[in-house]
């Protein structure tokens, strides 16, 4: 579904940006269809900057993304906002992701809004599919999002990434800010999503635990760098590299 | 001297424009002295809530009953003045969030010294280098750099390090700690492990620490409580509380975690204003039975206590 070539970022900072950051360095995946890629590192190491490069949100320096097929590495932002139908984000901090002043009502309708639905009537019954779909009573649309809790959010969230129906979904630390019973369930809807529609996943997270259990493939990013990506079963029993056997080791003995 | 604080019938409640909010619901609970006591739960179980109550912080709208007994003193009815001389002191507190819980115009070193200044009645010199001795503690490197930095120029675990440092340095009796793991990685949630067993191990301080990071909990508290719409619904040894988890909603937490099966448990809690009656947990229990529509009490099983009607 997505492959990404020999990504490089580097971002300036400082008087004139002239000190550089090299955030993400040469790194390379891809993700098929209906399967999740797990990028696990710490905080720092460039993971989200890459979920965001990979959705072109922000441009890399060097490198070729291919998506679906198309080389989009020089796509317009114009060409892209019809591709941003298919490629969705959901945030970590689901308190910060909807806009304060809207009801949960108006930021599901957006995206419709905004790629063209105009129908009232139409995007309310799409709303409704959605919302059954995440486990959310209609009763919260006319709420706004102080009004939720976390779990309540980021299911809106949820509901929101998918009502476009994307083919590719970075999770950037889904459920970090949700107690576990929440994030179970999180998981579950994801889970669900995937299987009805064949999304493919990137998952990024610090959660060894999460990543072992959602996702087909690992990836392990250090210092900008992927430094070494498994299926996840190979990856437990036969780490290549000593970073990746040291992270194994701090979850388990932590 | 013992220095167990021990909650009798402690029931919170706020008054809001929506209705009474029953935030904690008769408690009643032992945290021994020199040991660490886990308080666990989902979000808006009530356990920041119980956290505050010790340390009288709450705010102005509660109404509050029961007892919060430390050293034959009730906490609850003491006078402000005596509170504030005995919180920081006595009773310290390393606030959930390390982003917003520091001042962010005051250098960390201001912030460190003022508690010497403030309670210790040390002078400025001699704070700074108390202050100095307390970051070399908490392996803060280069604790003279750090002393002039602000807070938002550090990490986030020398961030939540600097909380511990705080919360520690009068060398309290108490440390309560307010999710001290909250979207830490891996590698920071190791480190405020091994700071906590340090702290346990060096001092024979009694620390109470509040958090839904299950692990966090089985691997450092003594004792745990589990707490559930503002009732414990079960308190035991940490050890074997998580080996065989008695109540239903026990159970359903530890097996929502990802190493476990990662089943997540039906439902959602209920509103703290609008609270079912009988067992709390009975709309999203699997094991529900007629029983359930009235309120089981805390029974004693195995030399823990349990709060369901299966151990009746």
């Amino acid at each position: 579904m997505i492959e990404v070539f020999n990504i490089t970022k580097t971002f300036g900072t400082g008087l004139w940006r002239q000190t550089r950051t090299l955030a993400v360095d040469n790194a390379s995946f891809s993700v098929k269809s209906g399967k999740t890629l797990g990028l696990i590192g710490m905080s720092g190491s460039g993971k989200s900057t890459l979920g965001r490069l990979a959705l072109k949100l922000i441009p890399c320096d060097t490198g070729r993304i291919v998506f679906d097929g198309r080389d989009i590495s020089n796509f317009t932002a114009r060409q892209m906002k019809r591709l941003r139908t298919e490629m969705q984000i959901l945030f970590q901090n689901p308190e910060t992701s909807l806009n304060p002043r809207f009801t949960i009502a108006e930021s599901m309708a957006e995206p419709y809004r905004l790629h063209g639905q105009r129908r009232q009537k139409d995007i309310a019954e799409q709303i409704d599919l959605w919302f059954q779909f995440v486990g959310l009573s209609t009763e919260l649309l006319a709420r706004r999002p102080h009004q939720l809790s976390g779990g309540q959010l980021q299911r809106v969230c949820i509901a929101r990434a998918l009502s476009l129906q994307p083919k590719f979904l970075v999770l950037d630390e889904p459920t970090s800010m949700l107690d576990v019973s929440v994030q179970a369930q999180i998981i579950e809807v994801l889970r669900q999503a995937q299987k009805k529609a064949g999304i493919a996943y990137l998952f990024i997270s610090h959660d060894l635990d999460l990543i072992k259990a959602c996702s087909d493939e690992i990836a392990i990013m250090y210092q900008g760098r992927i430094i070494e990506q498994q299926p996840t079963e190979d990856l437990y029993r036969r780490p290549r590299e000593e970073y990746t056997k040291k992270l194994l080791d701090a979850f388990v003995n932590f | 001297m013992d220095n167990h604080i021990a909650l009798r019938q402690l029931t919170v409640s706020f008054t809001t424009k929506a209705g009474t909010v029953k935030a904690a619901n008769r408690i009643d609970a032992i945290f021994p002295g020199g040991q660490i006591s886990g308080i666990v739960g989902e979000t808006g179980s009530g356990k920041s809530v119980l956290g505050l109550s010790v340390l009288g912080l709450l705010p102005e709208n509660r109404i509050v009953s029961g007892s919060i007994l430390y050293k034959n003193r009730d906490l609850l009815q003491l006078p402000e003045p005596e509170m504030n001389a005995l919180r920081g002191k006595t009773i310290a507190f390393v606030p959930q969030n390390p982003d917003t819980a520091l001042n962010p115009v005051m250098t960390v070193g201001e912030q460190l010294s003022e508690m010497f200044t403030c309670h210790g009645k040390a002078n400025p010199v001699e704070a700074r280098l108390r202050a100095i001795e307390q970051l070399r503690r908490y392996a803060l490197s280069e604790p003279q750099t750090v002393f002039d930095r602000y807070s938002f120029q550090l990490s986030g675990g020398q961030r939540q390090r600097l909380l511990c440092a705080m919360g520690s340095a009068l060398a309290p009796d108490w440390l309560i700690a307010d999710e001290p793991t909250k979207g830490l990685d891996a590698v920071l949630r190791r480190q405020v492990f091994q700071l906590f067993q340090a702290l346990r191990e060096t001092s024979n301080l009694g620390i109470l620490l509040i958090t839904h990071d299950l692990r966090l909990a089985e691997r450092l508290c003594d004792t745990v409580f589990v707490l559930y719409a503002g009732t414990v619904v079960e308190q035991g040894p940490a050890g074997e509380l998580f080996a065989g988890p008695l109540h239903p909603y026990t159970q359903g937490l530890i097996n929502a975690q990802p190493h476990k099966a990662l089943t997540p448990l039906p439902g959602m809690p209920p509103s703290l204003i609008d609270l079912p009656a009988g067992c709390k947990f009975r709309p999203r229990c699997r094991q529900r039975t007629k029983l359930c529509s009235q309120e089981p009490a805390l029974r004693n099983v195995h030399g823990r206590q349990v709060r369901c009607w299966q151990y009746d």
